[in-house]
């Protein structure tokens, strides 16, 4: 018995005989986990179904950490509204000994605007803003989830949704931090605040309208006054 | 009894020769070398891009302080830049990271595979904000190339390399699991283009066809006003909706097709789609992963013979060239068109056309 091994040009037939017994437990030790991965991949990204339910969870258990995976790229639905972010400042000007509240200033546009100035090696700092952003919004409507639990259940599940996103605020601070520093160098930075909203985008039917409609901005979620920390990198 | 053991006969050499198929021979052997150099010069490009923020984005007085990204590391995750706080440990990491893409780019293998697979996870979980779906491909993909041979094509050595693995053509654990690993990468990309294409027909803007009108106004996805002028046309923005969707539901269908031309259409359309996004939206790593990830839809058959359609365009312009430092003579007489094509196609043939590896 020979076979062609999956030739296609005419080289030398390889005999079956050859195969060892080491190379097909090989074969049957590797093709248990590829079999369990390729599953688990289907169910790990299948749509929302009764099967997904039931086996979901086995399915995320096998695939993470090291084969999560999104890919929902730019679906089902495309953002809709442009991400502005509004950083205020405390601060005591040089030889004053009154701290001053800033006007609100826009960060996010000039650094969603970077990548332009090097369209080869474009930055990456616009990615830090698209997920401060998440995670305001994912705050804000858990939060706003928790305004119609029961009144004696709220503190405590507010508590858990703080600790939840503490890493995400403490990134924020540092963040606003650095960019304040940047903003009003020789003051003495107190303390920063940032004020999430959203504007949405002039819609498809109108986008032919003289003059060009323009669309409010929404507040989404206001920090609470956050110290100013000192020692990021600008 | 004698007719059970017969089909059970039967039933073994028929596994026995699927093994034989999959143990002998290595299979996309020219994509996974393609996929090699644009995943190490994808992340070589993911460190120069913010070269000079590497500090801001990655070093020990980062905004993404160790402590909270220590936290933010998911169960069983790593990063070795979290090892120390040492600004002397970061830049050795750092640099390190893009010396060994580089070399991970250029000569591939085994043992560089892992180290790149190492180092890149290690850039990835020590700052986990400014990752996009592009590095969750790669992440995935990179630790499958572990157990591929990813230096047969398009790497120093290569050509030795080939006649090796044509000479010890017996049934082998490492050539299985070659196989198996490119059965992976290019089941996980066919899942990704499956499930994106998926969600995206699900969209309502997408089925309105007004999708990429609102993405190319998206100010973090904007690279020019005239792109988003061109998608604010009706046609236009439908059309590029439409396709997008259709070729990415295609792609688990034309890897399977038996027809080459399908295969080489579909890769080469999702490869124009990553280009333009490259361009377009400024996702330029985003792009060239894609782009490495579209190379495993086509077997070595197809590259070769996309290789051999290219000759008489390569003898045409080898001509051209050559014409231009002779004015006065007639560029045919010169330089015959066929002449170069006749002495470039052996060369060529032999180095791309060996006959080491088929799918």
């Amino acid at each position: 018995m020979t076979n062609r091994a999956g030739d296609s040009d005419g080289d030398a037939p390889v005999p079956v005989s050859i195969l060892s017994a080491r190379l097909r437990i090989c074969v049957l030790f590797a093709l248990v986990p590829v079999t369990v991965f390729s599953l688990a991949c289907l169910v790990y990204n299948a749509p929302p179904s009764p099967v997904k339910v039931r086996l979901g969870h086995q399915a995320s258990s096998v695939l993470e950490p090291y084969f999560g995976q999104d890919w929902e790229l730019f679906a089902p639905t495309p953002g809709t509204s442009n991400d502005r972010l509004y950083l205020e400042a405390e601060l005591l000007p040089k030889g004053s000994v009154a701290v001053v509240t800033t006007q609100p200033v826009e960060v996010e546009y000039a650094i969603d605007r970077m990548p332009r100035s090097n369209r080869l090696l474009p930055s990456k700092l616009p990615g830090v803003l698209l997920a401060f952003q998440e995670a305001a919004d994912q705050y804000t409507r858990t939060s706003n989830g928790i305004d119609k639990a029961p009144k004696d259940m709220q503190p405590a599940m507010r508590k858990d949704l703080d600790a939840q996103f503490a890493p995400s605020f403490d990134e924020m601070q540092r963040f606003l931090s650095a960019r304040a520093a940047t903003l009003y160098p020789g003051a003495k930075i107190v303390a920063i605040r940032a004020t999430f909203k959203r504007q949405d985008i002039v819609p498809f039917s109108q986008r032919y309208v003289a003059p060009t409609p323009h669309e409010p901005e929404k507040p989404e979620l206001q920090t609470s006054w956050m110290p100013y920390v000192d020692g990021v990198e600008k | 009894m004698g007719v059970a053991r017969a089909v059970a006969g039967r039933g073994m050499r028929r596994i026995d020769s699927a093994i034989l198929r999959v143990a002998c021979t290595e299979y996309r052997l020219i994509g996974i070398s393609l996929l090699r150099i644009v995943l190490g010069l994808a992340t070589v490009l993911y460190c120069l891009s913010d070269y000079r923020n590497r500090e801001f984005f990655w070093g020990p007085n980062s905004y993404d302080s160790p402590s909270v990204a220590s936290r933010s590391l998911p169960h069983a995750g790593f990063s070795l830049f979290l090892i120390s706080d040492s600004q002397a440990w970061f830049e050795v990491l750092f640099h390190l990271t893009i010396v060994s893409s580089l070399a991970f780019m250029v000569y591939g293998g085994r043992a560089l595979t892992l180290v790149q697979a190492v180092l890149m996870w290690s850039l990835h979980l020590r700052n986990q904000d400014i990752l996009e779906g592009g590095d969750n491909l790669a992440q995935i993909v990179i630790i499958f190339m572990v157990f591929t041979v990813s230096n047969a094509y398009l790497a120093p050595g290569a050509k030795k390399r080939r006649a090796r693995l044509r000479a010890a053509r017996r049934p082998k654990a490492a050539t299985f699991l070659h196989n198996l690993a490119a059965y992976l990468i290019v089941f996980q990309v066919a899942v990704l283009y499956l499930t994106s294409g998926y969600w995206k027909i699900a969209g309502k803007l997408w089925q309105d066809g007004v999708a990429m009108y609102y993405i190319s106004r998206d100010t973090g996805f904007q690279m020019s006003y005239k792109y988003s002028h061109l998608m604010s046309n009706a046609y236009v923005g439908t059309a590029v909706c439409y396709v997008t969707i259709f070729i990415e539901l295609a792609f688990p269908f034309a890897v399977l097709s038996s027809r080459a031309w399908v295969r080489k259409a579909n890769a080469l359309s999702l490869e124009g789609l990553h280009l333009g996004i490259m361009a377009f939206m400024g996702l330029v790593c985003f792009g060239l992963i894609m782009i490495g990830a579209d190379c495993m839809a086509m077997r070595d058959d197809d590259y070769r013979a996309l290789w051999k359609r290219t000759l008489p365009l390569r003898g045409r312009a080898v001509a051209g060239w050559r014409s231009l430092g002779r004015p006065a003579a007639p560029p045919v007489a010169a330089v015959p068109p066929t002449a170069g094509f006749a002495t470039a196609s052996p060369a060529m043939d032999s180095r791309m056309v060996g006959r080491v590896d088929h799918d």
